[in-house]
């Protein structure tokens, strides 16, 4: 037990060694960051047992979250979001391919962009930088940082740098990117792109449906893979009551595909308590016939004062592939 | 080389990180989530308008002076920073717009309210309600009855508790009481609010 507890305690250990510069920074709030300002640092520390080879891997991250409004006299001109984290891994198995190794550091960018909003009053706006993929159920769930996850993985990608035009209608919202295709990377020699866009009801509805795509060359370990992507995805409010869905059918490198995604969760009344229950397919053609992944994810989180957040999940897939379960745990907290 | 930590040093570490832990900063969720209230305004203001943010600290202090206006006043949690929407008609002030949150039996409801420069309610708009009640219908219903109210004829509708409907109240909504009682003490939080909150920022815009 001591094995998994004590990096996660040293981990924190280090926040609390911090804490006093936390304070300092707050005093210069104001006159760092101006008005209508917000920031906050987020840390978590994740242990991922794998089953395979019967060993612990770590993840540590450290970021800082800040949100601004830019306005002029009398309108808005832009939101600048910007989450640069420090992320490190310890004994991790299969890294993210921006990542050297299985114990390497590196500079992560979760969001880091500029709405400019100041051409027609959030109908049209321009982004500029990292920001989410538009498509399918990403756009309307934060699950930046939490072991909860949809459908990104199918696509290989979850955000990306580039440019998007986006808005929001009475009725409609909507978002057209065209993006780099290297996710965390800024700079890349393989010239990489994703075009990709989704339209979706008012997200604020009880029901919300939307219809994406998603077509472009995908940075990965090996290169660039070509990913098409028809997207359909719904969301269904019911009291404590969420339903997700989401389908999608193209083409992976050439292959035909076909992923389809559903979730049930339930939020605890005073929003603390959160379990879900997620069923995931992936059929794809290759040479050899069809190959089909299945998997389910049950998960659980719980969070004080949307501060300090204990989550964990086991996930297990029952395709012919033979991979592992995967049971995660993660503490986050933010400042 | 494995270093061996003595179980004390372990313990004492446990224990910090368990004290650090619980003690909240009173923190948000990630601010990415964070969305203008864009299709209520449209909603809301047919007009031409344009909107700046202004962002305020409410404060303890805020609280408990919203206590001494209303038998109840705003979560502990909500201590913190909040948005006020200032429209703008033609270069002139129109009106404001603030979204906030209710609790409901099944979660939380986010309302955001349309208000005029006067301090009259123009309307409002379930930014979040996971409740079937929270539709079209019942909503028309009861912004028929709060449209156009100023804080003290709004106040009239509750009870001295403020924990139900006045008898006032009961007549006027046909559907939904307690859908009703919620969103109105929401409307008399947030008109209350916004002129402790950001009393100098409305002096400035109204200066200019």
């Amino acid at each position: 037990m001591n094995a998994i507890f004590l990096p996660i305690t040293l981990f924190f250990a280090f926040a609390i060694l911090i804490a006093p510069s936390i304070g300092l920074a707050q005093s210069l709030n104001s006159p760092l960051l101006g008005d209508n300002s917000r920031w906050s640092l987020d840390t978590s520390a994740r242990v991922n047992h794998e089953t395979e080879t019967n060993s612990n891997a770590y993840t540590y991250a450290l970021g800082l979250d800040i949100h601004k409004v830019f306005s002029s006299n009398k309108r808005d001109i832009g939101t600048l979001t910007f989450q640069p984290y420090v992320v490190k891994l310890k004994n991790v198995s299969a890294p993210p391919f921006f990542f050297d190794n299985g114990d390497d550091t590196q500079l992560n960018w979760r969001i880091a962009n500029f709405n400019y909003s100041a051409l027609s009053q959030g109908k049209l706006n321009i982004k500029i930088g990292h920001f989410l993929i538009p498509f399918g159920l990403e756009l309307n769930e934060d699950t930046n940082g939490t072991l909860r996850q949809f459908t990104f993985s199918d696509r290989g990608i979850k955000a990306d740098w580039g440019v998007s035009i986006n808005g929001v209608y009475s009725k409609l919202e909507y978002e057209v990117a065209l993006t780099q295709g290297s996710g965390n990377e800024l700079l890349n020699t393989h010239n990489p792109y994703i075009f990709s866009g989704r339209l979706g009801t008012s997200s604020h509805k009880n029901l919300v449906g939307g219809l994406s795509f998603f077509y472009g060359d995908v940075l990965t370990e090996n290169g660039v893979i070509e990913r098409k992507k028809i997207g359909v995805d719904t969301s269904f409010y019911y009291y404590q009551w969420q339903f997700l869905f989401e389908s999608s059918f193209g083409q992976t490198a050439g292959n035909d595909t076909i992923n389809s995604f559903i979730e049930a969760s339930w939020l605890e009344s005073r929003e603390r308590f959160k379990s879900y229950l997620q069923l995931g397919h992936q059929s794809l053609e290759v040479d050899q016939g069809k190959q089909n992944t299945t998997y389910w994810a049950i998960g659980l989180s719980w969070n004080h004062n949307n501060a300090l957040e204990l989550s964990a999940q086991y996930k297990r897939y029952t395709d012919t592939l033979g991979a592992e379960p995967d049971f995660s745990m993660q503490v986050r907290y933010r400042l | 080389m494995h270093i061996k930590y003595s179980s004390k040093f372990i313990a004492y570490f446990k224990i910090s990180s368990v004290l650090f832990l619980i003690v909240s900063f009173g923190s948000e969720a990630a601010f990415c989530s964070l969305r203008d209230p864009v299709s209520a305004i449209q909603t809301l203001y047919s007009e031409d308008y344009q909107f700046k943010s202004v962002v305020t600290d409410v404060t303890e202090a805020d609280r408990a002076q919203l206590k001494e206006e209303l038998p109840f006043t705003i979560h502990q949690s909500e201590v913190s920073k909040h948005t006020l929407y200032v429209l703008f008609t033609k270069d002139e002030l129109g009106g404001f717009m603030q979204a906030r949150s209710e609790w409901a039996k099944w979660g939380l409801v986010e309302i955001a309210w349309a208000i005029n420069v006067d301090r009259t309610l123009k309307g409002f708009y379930f930014q979040r309600c996971r409740s079937p009640q929270c539709n079209d219908v019942v909503a028309e219903n009861i912004s028929q009855v709060i449209k156009g109210k100023s804080f003290a004829e709004l106040k009239s509708l509750l009870s001295e508790d403020g924990e139900q409907l006045s008898e006032l109240g009961r007549d006027s909504f046909s559907m939904a009481p307690d859908l009703a009682l919620l969103t109105l003490r929401s409307a008399l939080k947030t008109l209350a609010i916004t002129d402790i909150s950001w009393e100098k920022d409305i002096q400035n815009l109204s200066l200019h």
